[in-house]
């Protein structure tokens, strides 16, 4: 489920998820799985990558290696490219 | 052939520890063991796409899908072919089978997570993997472990009863008889003391044939 395509612009998913949580703050992964309509884990790999891409973070225990506590939340980076659709390097 | 001095020593998993981790690119992008916490997972092998015995192994694995993910359980699949070749073969199986591939599968070409879980037998296949089962519970800790050579296409109901037995044992702090289906009697623990075995074969609840060997209802 990539999220950031070679040209740098976002898929579908990852711009859907990006919305997600500029809705609704913090989200824990199961949250964000029910609001895409995908498995736990294919929201845990999409917020990875988010994450490494520097589009949002993690918070709580996340840090720690725990994704079944972790809260994501939107960075900065992550709230400007929801609003072009692209990462803005 | 290699000899012991020459062999990679690699160590194989084993039931009751935690599963090898991985991080594997798939047909559902890239995923981690930890991405599965908090659900089972059936990890599974196959030897290559676009074979015959594995088609029938990708349909009746589609075919369990809807009822492992009731059980809170995913599936997994993998062999040592591209993300590309996998893409390819799941369109193929959807287009001339209708069968529906929901599941990730790891395109494992670098055999990191195959010799990880010592899905490779040279003396079957050195390119391939052989037909492997894990079963992970949500804990991330191997619980179970089947190896078909390559001419024998696997039972996924044997797949689904194993993932049930599992769960049920845990649930109820039981063990599983043969042959047994969710609705069976199962095998109430051995007592560990003679008062207890005592207790045992007077106990009315029990079915008994001797004092180590008693059924029960759940």
């Amino acid at each position: 489920m990539a999220c950031v395509k070679p040209d740098g612009s976002l898929t579908e998913v990852a711009v859907r998820a990006l919305g997600e949580l500029a809705g609704g703050g913090a989200m824990e992964a199961l949250a964000v799985a029910k609001a895409l309509g995908k498995p736990l884990f294919i929201a845990r790999g999409i917020l990875r990558e988010l994450g490494e891409a520097g589009l949002v973070r993690a918070e709580g225990e996340a840090a720690a290696g725990s994704p079944a506590t972790a809260l994501f939340r939107l960075t900065d980076a992550g709230q400007a490219a929801r609003e072009t659709g692209r990462v803005v390097s | 052939m290699d000899t012991p001095a020459t062999s990679p020593c690699i160590r194989l998993p084993r039931l009751g520890e935690p599963a090898p981790d991985f991080a594997a690119e798939t047909t559902h992008g890239n995923l981690h063991l930890s991405d599965f916490a908090g659900t089972w997972l059936v990890l599974f092998s196959h030897p290559a796409d676009f074979t015959p015995v594995c088609t029938t192994e990708f349909m009746a694995f589609a075919g369990i899908h809807e009822r492992l993910r009731a059980l809170n359980c995913e599936l997994l699949g993998l062999s040592i072919d591209s993300v590309f070749s996998h893409i390819a073969w799941v369109r193929n199986i959807e287009e001339k089978t209708g069968a529906r591939i929901s599941f990730p599968v790891i395109a494992d070409l670098d055999r990191a997570v195959a010799t990880a879980y010592g899905m490779l037998m040279p003396g079957e296949s050195a390119t391939e993997t052989a037909r492997c089962v894990f079963v992970i519970d949500d804990k991330g800790v191997l619980r179970a472990m089947i190896y078909y050579p390559l001419t024998t296409g696997r039972n996924t109901e044997e797949i689904v009863r194993l993932v049930e037995a599992l769960q049920t044992a845990d649930a109820n702090k039981v063990a599983t008889p043969a042959n047994w289906k969710p609705g069976d009697k199962v095998i109430a623990p051995p007592p560990r003391t003679q008062e207890d075995a005592t207790a045992r074969v007077a106990d009315a609840s029990l079915e008994c044939v001797d004092w180590y060997f008693c059924r029960k209802e759940l």
